[in-house]
């Protein structure tokens, strides 16, 4: 008996020490890290990936492919020459594709001595004006040895020049991004074969290619020409996402696309599945990255984080399918906190843990790579929002404080919307807030259920809850939310 | 009128704030002081400090010469940060207050310019002497983009000391700081880069060999399109923006084909179509495989010690017919072939001996008259 229990003890002893630790975790879930990188190194990063051994390859703006031993913490030169590199997939612990400005390459180390002696052309089957918007971005494994690229169009911040790869298309040379040589504002499908073919068009500067955990392509495009604000979209094939220029590589198409009516443009066009608002969610938003399954990085298992370039923010998108189709809401995912700004690209380590490589190109942006390491426990965030036939349901990843979550005045709505239109960027138009009328909390606490004024489709409902605490007392601090409404449900 | 305008702002500096005068058409009676800044692409301004005497009338115009929107805010001494802050706080009204934030620390500004447009104001410099930063609070920008107003009548301190203005801008001409490495590695040859060239297509490669002589070679149309001596590329042009600049050739051309196109396979007036398979690196020398008309082709090339010049080694798998190598007479290059019969500018090659065969390149030592 007394032998029990002193065991009982101490399982109270853990269980109050667990609690305790719970406890001082409530503000700081994730920590940031600085990677230390090798001196002499130009720290903006292209794109990062695992080997399957555990170590990390990263290509690098003055052309060079490194390797990182996590173990070691050494870094070595992998490759070196490359053009723009933007993108790295390891195939194995030997091999790596690399994405630069003129061709998706393999890396191949023949004799194992840890550098490349191998360089194979995948495919260049695409054209460059020598403008040097002409970025290329990927590339993204569908998991069924299919790989996607993106093709960023050219800028009229510079013009072309007179030797050319790939054909000229002078409808195509219009406006503020244009695509004067082929599949420029195109996703690319690459085939297990290496043909690449045309996928999907309508894109200005898709700096950002990730699948989710059944097999999505997602897409980031970033506010411009045509894009009133930056986008994530979900991208199918043979579909046209709204940029124009990229029309002009559509068999048989023989008009100047700027010249046709909007009207007709906006009827073409597929929609963003999440708009994520000017300066107030991001400006230049990066690659999207889904959380795996057993990621050990906390309650947001198969919700895409995408980074962004001009604030020290990591989002995280939720998504739903509504009459078919994908649209959801954005949310800080991480805000400062240690995270520098500048995040152009994701990874997930061995260990769980995300690495972010940072940017900058001349525009906003930073050097170096980050880690972010998940430190347990359940931090409050919104989960899920969800889009009823009268509003929307918020499920938290812990039990409300009910007092205030039942206060229809924590929940601040407002919707506006984004011209679709050649100009630059949009403001937001018919801004308008969004009374909630009514509030119910479930039995567990965690879903909370509004009934809004008015849901109107076509608009961005922008949600700022006010000082909402979890049941603990801990406050909601991601508590800027953005559902971009395309569709209403049935009711 | 005046005499208001002038009590008034005898009052403002007595209280100890710095006055601004926007668009003031009455101060501008008095000698001012112009000065011109452009906003210039990598986030920064052309001019990253000024002098000015205390108390002087300043006409400032910025242009925006980048193709991003840009703004400039003159704040009291010490406050540029604080302003930065102030402005990321605008948020979402941010673009109609022009990332302006109301503040008394504001001395002066300029509101949100787009690419190409530009905007004058006058000013009444403060009568304290001082350090006024001025800063772009486009979100994103204030962190690097800004310079110094120095109102004083003393001479500045050298601008490689000088913390008012950005890091990468206190490079000082006259220093002989060491040049930073480019890599996480020393400076060595051979080296190749995949960049922008010039008199190439999109898709060109630099390559310097031990030796100091360089050759560009064109990935897009498979070929090797010139060779200089005296060094390799320097790419500062070309890394520091967004990659627009070209690689910057270091020494002086002594080659270049200007063929149509060097080789033709079975009819000798056919172009054949290229297509780029990548190259093997061989003690860090590339060998460069590709097909012409499905024929598949490696080429390597070699520096000749001690000249200025190349061997071109082709293999060339499989060929059913004939090869022709295309010369075009050129006074100042040597040019040695081991296989094959010349036929005017043409060099055939049977199947037999296109398997593999050398082309050797030097530039003409001048002769002694």
């Amino acid at each position: 008996m007394i032998r029990i229990f002193s065991n009982l003890s101490v399982v109270f002893f853990l269980l109050i020490t667990a609690c305790s630790q719970e406890e001082e975790r409530l503000d700081n879930f994730y920590a940031v890290e600085d990677i230390q990188l090798p001196d002499g190194l130009t720290q903006e990063i292209g794109g990062m990936a695992f080997m399957p051994d555990g170590r990390l390859a990263a290509c690098f703006h003055r052309g060079e492919v490194m390797i990182y031993d996590t173990k070691t913490t050494q870094w070595s030169v992998f490759a070196e020459g490359l053009h723009d590199p933007l993108g790295v997939q390891a195939v194995n612990n030997h091999e790596i594709l690399v994405m630069q400005r003129p061709e998706l390459t393999r890396l191949i180390d023949q004799n194992q001595d840890g550098i490349a002696d191998d360089y194979v052309t995948v495919t260049d089957d695409y054209g460059m004006s020598g403008n040097y918007h002409e970025f290329a971005y990927g590339p993204e494994p569908d998991g069924k040895g299919n790989y996607f690229i993106a093709l960023n169009c050219g800028s009229s911040g510079a013009g072309i020049w007179n030797e050319l790869r790939g054909q000229f298309n002078q409808l195509g040379r219009q406006g503020k991004m244009y695509s004067c040589v082929p599949y420029r504002g195109w996703v690319m499908k690459l085939d297990q074969e290496g043909a690449l073919t045309p996928w999907a068009s309508g894109f200005r500067s898709p700096n950002g290619l990730g699948m989710d955990l059944e097999g999505n392509l997602f897409i980031t495009d970033n506010q411009g020409d045509w894009l009133g604000t930056s986008k994530l979209y979900h991208v199918e094939k043979g579909k046209f996402y709204g940029h124009v220029s990229s029309l002009v590589w559509k068999p048989g198409w023989e008009v100047d696309p700027i010249n046709l009516p909007v009207k007709m443009l906006d009827s073409m066009r597929t929609k963003a599945a999440v708009l994520f608002p000017h300066n107030l969610m991001a400006n230049s938003p990066t690659q999207p990255l889904c959380i795996p399954e057993n990621a050990r990085f906390g309650p947001f298992a198969g919700q895409l984080l995408v980074g962004e370039m001009d604030f020290p923010r990591i989002m995280r998108v939720m998504l739903e399918k509504v009459k078919g189709a994908y649209q959801g809401a954005c949310v800080s995912f991480l805000d400062s906190a240690g995270l520098t700004i500048g995040n152009n690209r994701m990874t997930f380590g061995p260990d769980g843990s995300l690495w972010v490589g940072k940017s900058a190109y001349v525009w906003v942006g930073d050097q170096g790579i980050q880690r972010i390491k998940y430190q347990g426990g359940t931090p409050m965030d919104v989960l899920h929002m969800n889009v009823t036939p009268t509003g929307y349901d918020l499920t938290f990843t812990r039990p409300v404080d009910r007092e205030l979550a039942n206060n229809p005045a924590t929940y601040q709505f407002e919707r506006y919307y984004y011209e679709y239109h050649m100009e630059y960027g949009s403001d937001r138009f018919d801004l308008t807030e969004v009374p909630v009328k009514q509030v119910a909390i479930s039995k567990d606490g965690k879903k909370v259920s509004l009934t809004l004024a008015d849901m109107k489709p076509g608009y961005v409902y922008d949600l700022t809850i006010q000082d909402l605490k979890c049941e603990k007392g801990v406050l909601l601090k991601n508590n800027h939310l953005f559902y971009t409404l395309n569709n209403l449900p049935l009711p | 009128m005046i005499k208001l305008v002038t009590l008034f702002l005898i009052f403002s500096l007595a209280s100890g704030g710095a006055f601004l005068f926007q668009n003031n058409e009455q101060v501008s009676q008095q000698p001012k002081k112009e000065i011109s800044i452009k906003a210039i692409s990598g986030l920064q301004y052309d001019v990253v400090r000024f002098t000015i005497k205390p108390g002087e009338t300043v006409s400032l115009t910025l242009i925006n010469t980048d193709e991003m929107t840009h703004n400039m805010i003159i704040t009291l001494p010490n406050q540029r940060e604080e302003i930065v802050v102030l402005a990321g706080k605008l948020s979402a009204q941010g673009p109609e207050k022009n990332y302006i934030p109301e503040s008394e620390k504001i001395l002066a500004a300029i509101p949100l310019l787009g690419p190409g447009e530009k905007k004058t104001i006058e000013f009444t410099a403060p009568e304290k002497e001082g350090v006024y930063p001025y800063v772009c609070t486009y979100p994103g920008h204030g962190a690097v983009m800004y310079g110094a107003m120095y109102v004083t009548n003393n001479a500045l301190p050298p601008l490689s000391a000088d913390l008012n203005v950005p890091p990468v801008r206190r490079a000082n001409p006259g220093n002989e700081a060491p040049e930073e490495p480019a890599h996480p590695w020393p400076a060595r040859l051979p080296a190749m880069y995949r960049t922008f060239m010039p008199d190439c297509g999109p898709a060109g490669i630099a390559v310097g060999m031990q030796g100091d002589v360089s050759y560009c070679w064109d990935a897009g149309q498979c070929r090797l399109r010139y060779a200089w001596k005296g060094g390799f590329v320097d790419m500062k042009r070309n890394w520091s923006g967004k990659g627009k600049e070209l690689a910057d050739i270091v020494g002086v051309v002594f080659y270049r084909d200007s063929t149509e196109f060097p080789i033709r396979i079975g009819d000798k007036n056919h172009i054949p179509k290229p297509e780029f398979h990548g190259y093997s690196m061989e003690n860090r020398y590339p060998t460069f495989k590709y097909s012409l008309d499905d024929v598949v082709v490696t080429e390597r090339i070699e520096p000749i010690p001690e000249q200025a010049g190349f061997r071109r080694t082709f293999t060339f798998e499989h060929v059913t017919q004939p090869l022709w190598f295309v010369w075009k007479e050129d006074k100042s290059i040597d040019l040695v072939v081991d296989r094959g019969n010349w036929a005017g500018n043409y060099l055939k090659l049977s199947p037999e001996e296109a398997r593999e065969f050398t082309i050797t390149i030097t530039e003409k030592t001048r002769k002694p008259l």
